[in-house]
């Protein structure tokens, strides 16, 4: 809110009404003509008041375009078409968490009669969130936010930038609750202050371009098929060196109010505490010992916000990577032998020993030969995220969990077509076959 | 109810829960496990250790050294390593800490029938902890003690002519690290503290075999198989700063137990930009003491002139640049005679403590 507020305040944004300024009466060059505010409802998992309606009033007060969406619709397969970007792949899919190998289950389309008796997004939000260990579902929550910050962003015809209103009291949360989740190999381009952003179903060659988006209601179920042109769009982060208290002080100032606390780390869904601490989540763990950290060393945050800042991304060009190189999940790209990294340090069989007599018998609800398995494709700290915890006694085995829509989508696209592997043996092949 | 059968051999009872997987596994299973991981971590890439190799044990009595010493030699015979083995301890003077667990580094001496290198902070710097935490306080009182100690391991390694060093520090010590030099902005140590094996130029070798294996596991593996230890923590460390990291770093176990060796794998994950590696200096030996160092004067030296021109904690800013005049009535660490790597025998006989006596002890 501070954000945009100053964003306003200052000129940044216009009125898309095409004016130019008057540089001999003081005023000040736009940097961008118009700004749509675009806002992300939990409510549906976090049980807070519903805001969709207030902040729509919000932005429409301050002459801002609006675009809202709730988090269950990252499960919903016709979310894309709502927003102009039709899916090459409208099923969904489905995953056994008590796998460890996380065997993927297709889903029938929306369109197909089959469909009829899915559970709809929220329950498929609701039943993954449930079916994770606690400490895994914020990470869960925020890339899911990410996603559809992603998707809105490159559904809105002519948007250069994302902006995001970070603070540098998050970003040093992130950078440590980053670092104890395992996602070192992404924090550098997490932490970026300006980065590009990757299109959703990223494939420039083959995917049609964006439909143009009527912003004035939350979503138009019949957007106008109006080509624009493909977009790059930048996330940047403007509030990158102020801290969260000093955003807290400006809202009070200038009177505005907010909602400081987003509840992801709900201590209903049960967990370990840590250590009678009241807090089940590393990202709240994290948020409580860097303030109070900060408060008898006062260089906490900018000292861990200078270390994160020298830290560069290892792997190949981070731009638009393609699906066959990005975690499906967190769409970053893909890190190298994560699942090896895992095995190797700590080994869960020991080779040489005999399998138990109730795994000689096979077991048809636990049949998934032939299955894709997800477990491959994700990078480590994802990989953790899904890993079941072996206290856990809540998820049934064999019980399918929905995934995000994206996640079928990434999935689908490394898949190698039959038709593709015959081509690539077909010297091989005898006749008859 | 039934009893719950080993997650790995499916045969046994199961009798321990492990913490860093939360399987549930007999004991024999854990044992071979754990030996296992350490294995892998030994022989991983390139291997740690040369055939033939000398290596000293950094042995101070505690749960990690008394494990680590123990594993290594069982190791090293049934995967035949060749490896001479030692153990060499560091008296920092700490009383009621350091001397009871010197005991305990004897007994093993006489268990493995290893040769014991003792040095001490006393003969080597004329100061013991006691004496430094009187003077500079307690707080920054640790750094005194790591600049010491470095140096005292590799002067002992050097006199017993070793070609490594291997130390007991943990998954739990390395996590601790990596998030407290996050916090302090130690961006040079951030990025070597993860490696398992860490040499610069002309020093010795330092390995850690535990650096994937869970401290809870370490005291388990020592309570499964009987192994005798002294377990207090260093009466100076709750106020240090690495306090912060260890209290966070518990809480987050107690959340996810794979938390530690996640941040273990973020840390391995770090690059630092270009320009900040360009810009760490270069080594080159201390003009005192030739001991290593990145400046005129190595940090060892630097800080002993501050003791002892009787400063506190402004002994920890003595200046490492065009200061080698020493003071007169100052003491001076001895010069470091350096072997270089692959000398197997040393040509002047080296004081080891004899086995004699520790046995004797136990006798009577």
């Amino acid at each position: 809110m501070a954000m945009l507020d100053m964003l306003l305040q200052h000129g940044y944004v216009g009125k898309g009404d095409g004016k130019t300024a008057d540089l001999t009466k003081g005023e000040r060059e736009v940097l961008w003509d118009r700004g749509t505010v675009v806002y992300v409802e939990f409510a549906g998992v976090t049980g807070m008041e519903d805001r969709m309606g207030a902040m729509k009033t919000l932005a429409e007060e301050k002459g801002l375009r609006f675009v809202g969406l709730r988090a269950e619709e990252a499960f919903d397969s016709t979310l894309g078409q709502k927003l102009g970007r039709p899916s090459a792949s409208p099923g969904g899919i489905a995953v056994d968490l008590s796998n460890p190998s996380l065997p993927l289950l297709d889903l029938p389309s929306a369109s197909s009669p089959a469909s009829a008796s899915a559970p709809d997004p929220l329950l498929r939000l609701q039943t993954l969130l449930a079916s994770l260990p606690a400490p895994s579902r914020p990470a869960l929550l925020a890339h899911i936010l990410s996603h559809l910050l992603n998707l809105a962003a490159y559904s809105i015809p002519n948007v250069s930038h994302l902006l995001l209103g970070e603070t540098s009291t998050r970003e040093a949360q992130r950078v440590v609750s980053g670092t104890a989740l395992g996602r070192g190999w992404a924090l550098p381009l997490e932490l970026a202050s300006a980065t590009p952003l990757l299109a959703p179903n990223t494939d420039s060659a083959s995917d049609p371009p964006p439909t143009t988006l009527d912003v004035s209601a939350p979503i138009n179920p019949a957007p106008a098929p109006i080509p624009a042109a493909p977009q790059s769009i930048t996330r940047l982060k403007p509030m990158k060196d102020v801290t969260l208290k000093e955003a807290a002080l400006y809202c009070h100032l200038r009177g505005i109010p907010t909602v400081n606390h987003r509840k992801w780390t709900s201590e209903a869904g049960g967990g370990s505490d840590a250590r009678g601490k009241g807090v089940h989540t590393i990202e709240s763990l994290t948020e409580a010992f860097i303030a109070g950290l900060d408060v008898t060393h006062p260089a906490t945050v900018s000292t861990i916000n200078k270390t994160g800042d020298k830290l560069v991304f290892n792997g190949d060009s981070p731009s638009l990577p393609g699906p066959e190189n990005c975690c499906p999940v967190c769409q970053t790209p893909a890190e190298p032998s994560a699942q090896a990294w895992k095995s190797r340090t700590a080994l869960t069989s020991l080779p040489g020993r005999t399998k138990s007599i109730e795994s000689a018998v096979p077991d048809s609800t636990d049949d998934h030969s032939g299955s894709v398995e997800l477990a491959p494709m994700l990078c480590y700290s994802c990989l953790t995220t899904f890993t079941p915890s072996s206290t856990r006694k809540g998820t049934d085995k064999g019980q399918p969990a929905y995934l995000p829509q994206w996640v079928a989508e990434s999935v689908r696209k490394r898949e190698v077509p039959r038709e593709e592997m015959r081509a690539g043996i077909s010297g091989f092949l005898l006749d008859g076959e | 109810m039934p009893p719950t059968p080993c997650s790995l051999c499916h045969s046994a009872r199961a009798l321990v829960k492990r913490p860093k997987t939360g399987q549930q596994v007999c004991k024999d299973c854990f044992f071979e496990v754990f030996e296992t991981e350490v294995h892998n971590t030994i022989v991983d890439g390139a291997g740690i250790f040369k055939r033939g190799e000398r290596v000293a044990i950094g042995a101070s009595g505690g749960k990690d050294s008394t494990v680590l010493a123990h594993v290594l030699c069982l190791l090293n015979q049934r995967y035949d390593y060749g490896l001479d083995l030692f153990l060499l301890s560091i008296d920092e003077g700490i009383t009621g800490y350091r001397d009871d667990s010197l005991e305990t580094v004897k007994q093993n001496q006489v268990e493995y029938g290893l040769p014991l290198k003792i040095l001490s902070y006393e003969d080597l710097y004329g100061w013991t902890m006691d004496r430094i935490v009187a003077q500079v306080g307690k707080r920054n009182n640790c750094t005194f003690c790591g600049v010491f100690r470095r140096q005292a391991l590799d002067r002992g390694a050097a006199q017993l002519s070793v070609d490594h060093i291997v130390t007991g520090h943990n998954a739990d010590d390395i996590a601790e690290t990596v998030l407290m030099n996050i916090m302090r902005g130690d961006v040079a140590r951030l990025s070597r503290c993860t490696a398992v094996t860490t040499q610069s130029e002309d020093t010795i070798k330092r390995s850690k075999p535990f650096k994937y294996a869970y401290e809870k596991e370490i005291v388990m593996y020592a309570y499964f198989k009987k192994l005798t230890y002294f377990s207090t923590e260093c009466i100076y460390a709750p106020d240090a700063y690495r306090g912060h990291a260890r209290v966070f770093l518990k809480d987050l176990e107690a959340i996810r137990p794979s938390a530690i060796i996640d941040i273990i794998h973020s840390g391995e994950s770090f690059v630092l930009e270009q320009s900040v590696q360009k810009g760490m200096k270069a080594m080159q030996t201390c003009l005192r003491c030739g001991y290593m160092s990145s400046n005129d004067l190595c940090k060892a030296c630097a800080l002993l002139q501050g003791l002892e021109a009787g400063l506190d904690r402004s002994a920890l800013r003595q200046g490492q640049e065009n200061n080698l005049t020493v003071p007169e009535g100052h003491r001076t660490i001895p010069k470091f005679e350096r072997i270089t790597s692959g000398a197997s025998t040393p040509t002047t006989p080296i004081a080891l403590e004899s086995i004699e006596k520790p046995l004797k002890a136990i006798a009577m």
